[in-house]
């Protein structure tokens, strides 16, 4: 029963990967060339039109001609057709060692793979044994013993580099075996043996062609090698490596004969090397599924309307002279199909000295991007499209790369969202705290290390000078926390940016991390802007807060006024999902629906779509922000019919899931 | 650090135990007598009997092996039945030519494959193509077609550098230089490739890691970020490679040798081959595997130095 579903998810995977591996020129390129080179090479002799031995002393060394296409060589014998005739052997020899390592290797591997120690430690000691000596050192033993018998040889080199092939299958078996449709066939009563050819060897054949595809590589070269060295067929017989040796005899009187025979083989590695890695990315990537074009055009006319409703809606964040971080009207885009999407649009922040805002909001709805943003650290492909972040009365949008680096640590810092990665893993703690502290401080050595104690010591770690000494893989979370504070407030910075600093905490180091930042804040005077996904560290911890949903600001308040009377749905629905004292007991309300991806975002109310209180309205026209009561801004036309949250109505079209 | 070191050690003799084996075994079942060979096909039965004693040829098979093993522990690798040389002493003339072209070879490898591999990956656009192109075709370029084309050109067109000979680094260092630079590009060109390339795509991961975000929140510079946490967290897969790259040298000396006339190892090996000086090729072959085995273990050693997390558990 639990069969026919397991094919289906081996063998769709497999039929596109010939697809994607072929869309790609590289790959019809050299597959044309290896198909090319075969047809030649069993056509020729049978038209009888070239042939490789004969000989002709009136055109020695002759450069291409319409005679010759690609020349004579020193008995004036026809290049062209030696090489054709060569090729036979260089592509029947290097398919024999594909063939024989992949019979011999893969039986071993999966053998190895499905968890026999025998298996495991035969495969693991061949293994080192066939990468004891360099390969072709081997081949020439092997050839003292059977003489100019290339396929013999060959099989060696095949058994030789079985050893990759054992280690790949056996990686690929383990994997596969992990899988929980593997079980569900062992369940179902199915040999080990029909288990490994109906659902491993599907799942292995990918990766396998493409280290057949290095194989073959490798073995054309070695074959080509040995020709080369006189060990390939006896002289009259043409060979792609003899072809190289007789050209480097004759290089001083015909160096063109170099170009033919080398051309030959580094076009067939390459073709060999191509193919393997076009399946490689093939195999690596489903291609990716295109996206609705007219949609960003959308957004991107809903991004100009919305800042002009803004601005005659006469908008305006609160103002400070006190300010230590203002940011104007921030946009944020990114690629998309060809053209642009927007990720964070207009965003006005204004944070005091010593004050903390937070940026709370869903995933996806751009507070991330907001934080880096503000940090200039945004990804790659992400583009800081307009806005000014100002700090000291200087904007870091308009500065160079270079001035913008300098602000860091000094005047902009940050605090991450994961710890633990946070840390470079190869570096100590001691060092990853000095070399901050000599560059942005000018400090000696010593001074560097006296300050890198202080602040472990003022970041609440117990005992510095273990910490100073650790890696970072020899601390908790909540310690390297601890350390990723201490880092972030070396250069004193006015402005720290937090991203989730507690999310990846447990619930118990969360309220002590939060407790050290409100303490090193009142010590410091910084302004704080925490991106938070939780309304509980919110209350705990935030002056005011701004609502995010979709990339745009839909509610800004003081704390205290935005937990208790929301101006916007959503926040009152974030609210509502808390789960809290009022709500203990019953079933908890969570917000149906997610937040649409930012190409489907549309010109009005972005939250229309999950909103309770929506109306026509809502969904014709952009909705600017609008001013409330005591200094608040909300994005919503129905702002003053808001109920008090916790109060849910009966019949209240939020929807409501068991918990 | 030393239990693995013991280990690793304990595990290299355990190989080179049966390398010397297999060899031996292998030899045996060469269709031909030694003897025979030595003295040409003119000789009486007499003198055959009597060189076959004297090569201890006419004892058990089991007493030749016992001896030959004991022979090896005492540094005696026998005698070429070809020239009468001991076999030890060959190699030892042959060594430093060997060691020589595949050390220089590594080190071209690792520095040329490096720089290439930070350049591509810090450089966007056309730099980058440049190099993976240029890297996906050095690897296509056989190493002996490679030595000639170079002899070709930079020996023959425009002669700057020498087209054959070794000479010793103790003679003349500037010559010893100048004779190997064709062999060492020839012999280690694609090792390079594959390591720019690995480089490029370690280096490219090292920049997605949270921890150059941090860095570059801090204010790091990027040549620091490259050069220092870049490169030391790409430097662990890069070390196993260079291992194998320097196994695969090894192995192409062997051709290079040839190309350019230079009495080394492989050479050595290539004559006993033709010559079918069994003595000979046993005695290389044992010889590349200890060197094989010996970066093995230097590569393992620096592999644990690299890696904090295996250094301190």
């Amino acid at each position: 029963m639990m069969m026919p579903a397991a094919e289906e998810t081996s063998s769709v995977p497999r039929r596109g990967l010939a697809t994607r591996t072929f869309r790609q020129p590289r790959a019809c390129l050299s597959a044309g060339w290896l198909v090319l080179l075969v047809l030649a090479s069993v056509i020729l002799p049978l038209t009888g039109l070239l042939h490789p031995l004969t000989q002709n002393p009136a055109a020695i060394l002759q450069p291409p001609s319409s005679a010759h296409w690609l020349g004579t060589d020193d008995l004036g014998r026809d290049i062209l057709a030696r090489l054709i005739y060569g090729a036979r052997d260089a592509l029947a020899l290097s398919l024999e060692v594909v063939a024989v390592s992949v019979i011999v290797g893969a039986p071993l591997g999966l053998w190895a793979g499905f968890g026999s120690r025998w298996g495991d430690w035969i495969s693991a000691r061949f293994a080192d044994l066939m990468l004891a000596i360099p390969g072709i050192i081997v081949l020439l033993a092997v050839v003292t013993i059977v003489g100019n018998n290339m396929p013999t040889t060959m099989a060696v080199l095949g058994v030789l580099v079985s050893a990759g092939i054992i280690r790949l299958v056996r990686a690929c078996t383990q994997a596969a075996v992990k899988e929980l449709y593997v079980d569900a066939a062992r369940v179902s009563g199915l040999s080990g043996r029909r288990i490994a050819f109906r659902h491993v060897l599907p799942n292995v054949a990918g990766p396998l062609i493409v280290q057949a595809s290095t194989i073959a590589a490798i073995s054309l070269l070695t074959l080509t090698g040995l020709q080369f060295l006189g060990l390939g067929p006896n002289p009259p017989t043409p060979s792609w490596g003899g072809l190289v040796a007789e050209a480097s005899a004759n290089i001083y009187r015909q160096p063109w004969m170099m170009v033919p025979s080398g051309l030959a083989v580094i076009l067939t590695v390459l073709a060999f090397n191509q193919l393997g890695d076009a399946l490689r990315d093939a195999l690596a990537g489903p291609g990716r599924s295109s996206l609705l074009a007219p949609a960003r055009n959308a957004v991107a006319e809903a991004s100009r309307r919305t800042a002009e409703a803004n601005r005659r809606a006469g908008s305006r964040q609160p103002a400070d002279s006190d300010a230590a971080l203002i940011v104007k009207g921030v946009s944020v885009t990114a690629p998309l199909n060809g053209g642009t999407v927007t990720l964070v649009d207009q965003v006005n922040l204004t944070v005091a000295k010593g004050e903390t805002v937070g940026i709370v909001g869903e995933s996806g709805c751009g507070k991330s991007m907001t934080a880096l943003a503000i940090l200039g650290l945004l990804p790659s492909n992400v583009t800081f499209a307009s806005g000014a972040v100002i700090i000291g009365g200087e904007d870091l949008a308009t500065m160079t790369d270079n001035q913008r680096r300098r602000t860091r640590g000094t005047r902009i810092a940050s605090i991450p969202q994961e710890p633990m990665t946070a840390l470079d893993p190869n570096f100590t703690v001691g060092k990853q705290l000095t070399a901050p502290a000599r560059r942005l401080l000018g400090l000696t050595r010593g001074q560097a290390r006296e300050e890198a104690l202080r602040l472990l010591h003022e970041a609440g770690i117990v005992s510095p000078e273990t910490v100073f000494r650790s890696y970072p893989h020899q601390i908790s979370g909540g310690m390297a926390q601890r350390v990723c504070i201490a880092q972030a407030l070396i250069g004193k910075p006015e402005v720290l940016i937090a991203d989730e600093p507690t999310t990846a905490l447990d619930v118990t180091v969360q309220a002590e991390i939060l407790d050290l930042l409100r303490g090193l804040q009142r010590e410091m005077g910084m302004a704080i802007v925490l991106v938070t996904h939780d309304l509980g560290v919110v209350a705990d911890i935030c002056d005011r807060a701004m609502v995010m949903y979709a990339g745009q600001i839909v509610e800004t308040a003081q704390t205290r006024q935005l937990l208790s009377t929301p101006a916007h749905p959503y926040t009152l629905s974030l609210l509502d999902s808390v789960p809290s004292r009022t709500n203990r007991g019953t079933t908890l309300p969570t917000i149906a629906g997610t937040i649409p991806r930012p190409e489907k975002w549309p010109i009005s109310c972005r939250f229309a779509d999950r909103c309770p209180l929506v109306r026509d309205a809502c969904r014709t026209q952009p909705i600017p922000l609008i001013r409330t009561t005591g200094g608040a801004y909300s994005r919503c036309i129905r702002t003053g019919e808001l109920r008090q949250p916790g109060t849910l109505p009966a019949g209240s079209e939020l929807e409501v899931f068991e918990h | 650090m030393i239990r693995i070191l013991v280990a690793r050690v304990g595990v290299a003799i355990a190989i080179l135990f049966v390398v010397v084996t297999l060899t031996f075994f292998l030899a045996h079942l060469i269709p031909g007598d030694p003897a025979t060979t030595i003295l040409g096909n003119g000789a009486t039965q007499q003198q055959v009997s009597a060189l076959r004693h004297q090569l201890g040829l006419d004892e058990p098979l089991w007493s030749q092996y016992v001896k030959s093993l004991s022979g090896l522990v005492h540094g005696n690798l026998g005698t070429s039945v070809v020239t009468g040389q001991p076999v030890v002493q060959a190699l030892g003339n042959a060594v430093p030519v060997t060691l020589s072209l595949t050390f220089l070879g590594t080190a071209f490898v690792l520095i040329v494959g490096v720089a290439a591999g930070i350049l591509s990956a810090v450089r966007k656009g056309f730099t980058d193509k440049a190099v993976r192109g240029t890297a996906g075709v050095a690897m296509a370029v056989p190493n002996y077609w490679l030595a000639v084309f170079l002899v070709a050109i930079f020996s023959i067109a425009i002669p700057l550098l020498p087209a054959t000979g070794y000479t010793d680094l103790t003679a003349s260092p500037g010559r010893w230089a100048r004779g190997l630079i064709l062999p060492v590009v020839a012999i280690a060109l694609a090792g390079a490739a594959v390591i720019a390339r690995q480089t490029r795509s370690a280096l490219i991961d090292t920049f997605t890691r949270d921890y150059v975000r941090t860095l570059r929140s801090l204010g790091t510079p990027t040549h620091v970020i490259v050069l220092r946490h870049g490169l030391r967290n790409a430097s662990i897969p890069i070390i196993t490679t260079v291992g194998l790259q320097f196994i695969g040298i090894l192995g192409g000396a062997v051709i290079i040798e040839q190309v350019f006339a230079l009495p080394g190892i492989g050479q050595l090996t290539l004559s006993a081959v033709t010559q079918h000086d069994i003595p000979m090729i046993q005695g290389a072959v044992i010889f590349m595997a200890v060197v094989v085995l010996l970066v093995n273990i230097v590569t393992d050693v620096i592999y644990v130095i690299l890696n904090p997390k295996l250094r301190h558990r």
